[in-house]
């Protein structure tokens, strides 16, 4: 959907209930909700994030540029919502240790077997669990992947990291996946 | 891992880290699928990383509608509510206008939640909702006046600025309540890391708490308590420093006072439109008296 670039004269109402712009954009409230849980894993702190990502979003309407993705927009908004969220809560942002999580990629490279069944024969709940498990710049990266379906370089303008990066987080963050889920069918069998 | 020989593609296991994940999604461009599939045919270790990734991606697909869960209806109601509202940030208003019609406001329907509706959420948790973003303009405003007016004294500058983020949060959080005093200081320590003392409600004094919140000013570490006394709207903003001397100062702008002083390596700002008279002043001693 392609939108017109609005100018909202000082004091005036930001796009009301019945604009196309509005209705896309409450479309996306449950994918962002979903994301939202995933980062702050926190049903309250991920419908604060919403909330806010919205507020914003709406007085900010008049520079959503169109011809571009709304909900890449929108999602870019929640992601840099919840930098300044954890900022100001004091908390460490999203660290990854490179060496760690590379080693142990590789000490699981070493192990896995082949396993095509994952697919049909995983729970929600399971996957859910080892999502999880992610380091949060892993899981992040395959959440807006593979769920979210955005691509590499709008996923690097979201989170703030070159595509390169994003690309390596998907892969180590997919294999992190597939070996904790090995884990689990290895568990229940 | 394997490391290439003479004879097989030039590509090691490190080089080919960068490629699986546009290779795994069809994306890679036919010069990058042909090095991987050279290397994954030599290297069974990439062999096994490059279908555990497939297997991981596909099983996510497979999985996206339950894994994605559905957002709450109050949730919804209440971002639907923001843009039929018209919520904006009023560019291009001045300092004074804008304090001016944050006040104006005041006496506007607030911003509330949908609590009598069916979509109505339970309330879960004491802390309320932290509203920054609704506060940016007022934050941008604050910081506004404190110029516009030299304002560089401390005790003028924090009056000013919780005085807006008061007038404006009790519109975001009208109808909120709670009873328990403790329950929410321990909640709050839980979840940031410092102590606050939340004076409870008092029937005699006609003080009813109705809840905590991270207030966005002030580089976001400041609680707020929110209270009704005698009907109207009352704050006590907790910082987690010592800002100002022991001693009560009063500050009086914009029909509303505030009280502030430091004790315990906390300094308290309380912010009310009631005048500056003796039962203003018994509040702040029970405040004193019971905040940490």
């Amino acid at each position: 959907m392609v939108f017109r670039r609005r100018s909202i004269p000082a004091g005036a109402a930001a796009p009301g209930a019945d604009d196309p712009f509005t209705q896309e954009a409450l479309s996306y409230v449950d994918s962002l909700y979903g994301t939202a849980l995933r980062l702050t894993r926190r049903p309250s702190d991920a419908e604060d994030l919403v909330q806010d990502t919205y507020l914003k979003a709406f007085r900010a309407a008049d520079q959503f540029e169109r011809g571009t993705n709304l909900k890449a927009w929108l999602f870019t908004i929640l992601h840099n919502t919840f930098r300044n969220m954890r900022r100001h809560d004091g908390r460490n942002p999203v660290e990854v240790d490179s060496e760690t999580v590379e080693q142990a990629v590789d000490a699981a490279g070493t192990q896995q077997t082949p396993e095509q069944l994952l697919t049909r024969a995983t729970l929600d709940a399971d996957l859910q669990a080892a999502l999880d498990e992610l380091p949060d710049a892993f899981r992040q990266a395959v959440w807006l992947r593979d769920v979210e379906e955005f691509t590499y370089a709008e996923i690097a303008a979201m989170i703030g990291v070159p595509i390169g990066t994003v690309m390596s987080r998907i892969s180590r963050g997919r294999r992190m996946l597939f070996e904790r889920l090995s884990k689990v069918k290895a568990g229940a069998a | 891992m394997n490391e290439p020989r003479p004879g097989e593609p030039v590509c090691s296991c490190r080089d080919l880290e960068p490629l699986l994940a546009a290779y795994v999604d069809g994306e890679a461009p036919a010069c990058d699928r042909d090095k991987v599939r050279a290397h994954v045919e030599a290297c069974p270790c990439c062999r096994d990383r490059l279908t555990g990734e497939r297997a991981a991606r596909e099983a996510l697909r497979a999985h996206r509608g339950g894994l994605r869960p559905s957002a709450p209806d109050a949730l919804k109601a209440r971002c639907a509510s923001f843009a039929a509202r018209g919520e904006t940030a009023e560019p291009g208003v001045t300092a004074e206008q804008g304090v001016a019609s944050a006040f104006r406001r005041k006496d506007a329907p607030p911003l509330r939640r949908t609590d009598s509706s069916a979509a109505a959420r339970p309330r879960r948790h004491l802390l309320l909702r932290w509203a920054p973003l609704s506060l940016a303009a007022t934050l941008l405003l604050a910081v506004g006046v404190v110029f516009g007016f030299g304002l560089t004294n401390k005790v003028q500058a924090l009056a000013f600025q919780t005085t807006i983020d008061h007038v404006k949060c009790f519109r975001l959080n009208a109808g909120a309540h709670t009873d328990d005093a403790a329950d929410a200081a321990g909640q709050w320590q839980s979840r940031f890391g410092w102590k606050i003392g939340v004076p409870a409600s008092s029937r005699d004094a006609q003080l009813e708490l109705r809840g905590v919140r991270r207030c966005g000013v002030l580089d976001g570490r400041v609680a707020h308590i929110m209270y009704s006394w005698m009907g109207e709207p009352l704050s006590v903003y907790v910082l987690p420093k010592q800002a100002l001397g022991p001693a009560t100062q009063f500050v009086s702008r914009f029909r509303h006072n505030s009280v502030m002083w430091s004790q315990n390596d906390r300094t308290y700002i309380m912010v009310t439109s009631h005048r500056h008279d003796p039962a203003l002043a018994q509040m702040v001693a029970y405040v004193r008296s019971t905040a940490y």
